[in-house]
């Protein structure tokens, strides 16, 4: 079975997110978790290590090629993230198809209440119902994604950039690159968002500005136009 | 101002994440909980009712009632939804500012969520409204409504002493929302949100759940059913 990797700073929502673990995703899935403090499930099997970094970005790395020893793709979830019953088996039944049609995939992310982009429920098409708007039952490419619940494998791995605020878009262009395609699965999450970075936004755009400036004028001048 | 959680549940799927949220997000609830003895023993309540599923209406009325005997109003949860950090405390601070304004007495103060009828679903923008970042900015606003759904939503026990739930599954909320309004009670969609499951308990089945309410519509409100089915 895939593996879930999880890294929390602050655990604030992650007692939340492990229960809805605990609760929807099948026991021989072995979670992976570097957060500050030591963290069980009472039927999963839990690989806990001690979160020690300044961004997401490099807490994801590390985890990811920790995870890559012993398996070939992981499902990443952000620690402020409530799984619904079928999130898990949704996203690796759409992975599988992908992978069966002979895609080379980048990564495979759900639809949420709360990201950037056509993951976000409120930009549907079609026909709306009470739990959802026709275009949610569709698996669509995309050229960029949020890996708030994300599968990724080894063969196509990018490691993420060592900010908070445009990791995320700079790994999806990467991924474009190299040929690998971005797609958002009919898997559905709740994601409360922003617990660990904050809501201000402004502030967070800055915090990364000047790694993007350095490392990657082209993007800094995509984002902030100079 | 500390308010109650009031749960009822038939099987159970998904309360213990919601029972975490609330431990997690809002200790100082206190929770009331119906459902069967063989779902609920394990989990921790300040008050259980023990009772075999009835419909979504007497389900709600029976662990509503107990708990305002304690609590002069409390907030009613579905069983498959789980809270934000936030959900409580905006919702209770809604609630504060719609008992001070004085053109209808307070109803039902729902929270928004993911799925649910349009006036509560964050789906739904006012018109020509774009997203900010993430939401649209209609979202931190209270809103007037004729009918919420009580997925996560706060009544004060003057409210529900003036008219409880029917037995019904569907159409509970309908009724109960439009009984009040006849009673100049107004109800208001809050700036909360909550994460909900949607249809886990009472199934997808609307054609059929449909046709289960209509006998009792009919009997004991045909102006409903005239107004809502044009029969």
């Amino acid at each position: 079975m895939t593996p879930i990797g999880i890294c929390s700073k602050n655990e604030k929502c992650l007692p939340v997110l492990l229960k809805s673990i605990e609760l929807y995703v099948p026991e021989d899935v072995e979670i992976f978790i570097t957060s500050p403090n030591i963290q069980s499930l009472p039927k999963h099997k839990v690989h806990h290590f001690v979160h020690t970094y300044e961004t997401g970005g490099a807490a994801h790395n590390f985890m990811a090629h920790k995870i890559f020893e012993t398996h070939d793709d992981f499902v990443s979830i952000d620690d402020d993230v409530v799984l619904n019953p079928n999130t898990y088996s949704v996203l690796m039944d759409d992975v599988n198809q992908l992978k069966s049609m002979g895609i080379k995939l980048g990564i495979v992310a759900g639809r949420t209440n709360y990201a950037k982009g056509y993951q976000n429920i409120r930009k549907g098409e079609g026909k709306l119902y009470s739990l959802g708007y026709e275009s949610e039952n569709l698996i669509v490419e995309t050229d960029y994604l949020a890996g708030i619940v994300a599968w990724c494998q080894k063969s196509t791995w990018v490691d993420i950039a060592p900010i908070d605020w445009y990791s995320d878009d700079l790994q999806c262009n990467e991924f474009i690159k190299k040929d690998c395609k971005l797609f958002i699965s009919r898997a559905y999450f709740h994601h409360v968002g922003s617990q660990t970075f904050g809501t201000d936004f402004a502030k967070c755009k800055e915090n990364s500005e000047n790694w993007l400036r350095d490392n990657r004028p082209d993007m800094h001048k995509k984002y902030f136009g100079s | 101002m500390i308010c109650p959680i009031v749960i009822a549940t038939v099987r159970g799927h998904g309360l213990s994440v919601l029972l975490e949220s609330i431990k997690q997000y809002a200790p100082e609830c206190p929770v009331y909980l119906r459902g069967p003895q063989s779902v609920i023993d394990n989990y921790q309540a300040d008050l259980k009712i023990y009772g075999q599923p009835r419909s979504f209406g007497e389900d709600y009325n029976e662990i509503i009632e107990m708990a305002l005997k304690d609590w002069s109003s409390c907030i009613v949860a579905n069983d498959d939804i789980v809270l934000t950090p936030t959900s409580v405390k905006v919702l209770m601070e809604d609630v504060a500012i719609v008992r001070t304004m004085n053109s209808y007495k307070a109803g039902w103060v729902a929270a928004r969520c993911d799925a649910a009828p349009a006036c509560q679903n964050v789906r739904i923008s006012e018109p020509g409204e774009k997203l900010n970042f993430y939401k649209f900015p209609s979202e931190s606003h209270i809103k007037l409504a004729q009918v919420i759904s009580p997925i996560f939503a706060w009544i004060s026990s003057d409210a529900f002493e003036e008219a409880k739930f029917p037995p019904l599954n569907w159409y509970s909320d309908d009724v109960h929302c439009m009984d009040l309004v006849r009673k100049g009670y107004g109800h208001y969609v809050s700036a909360s949100y909550v994460h909900h499951i949607g249809s886990n308990t009472i199934g997808f089945n609307a054609k059929q759940l449909h046709e289960d309410a209509l006998p009792w519509l009919r009997e004991n409100r045909p102006e409903y059913t005239q107004a809502w089915f044009d029969f």
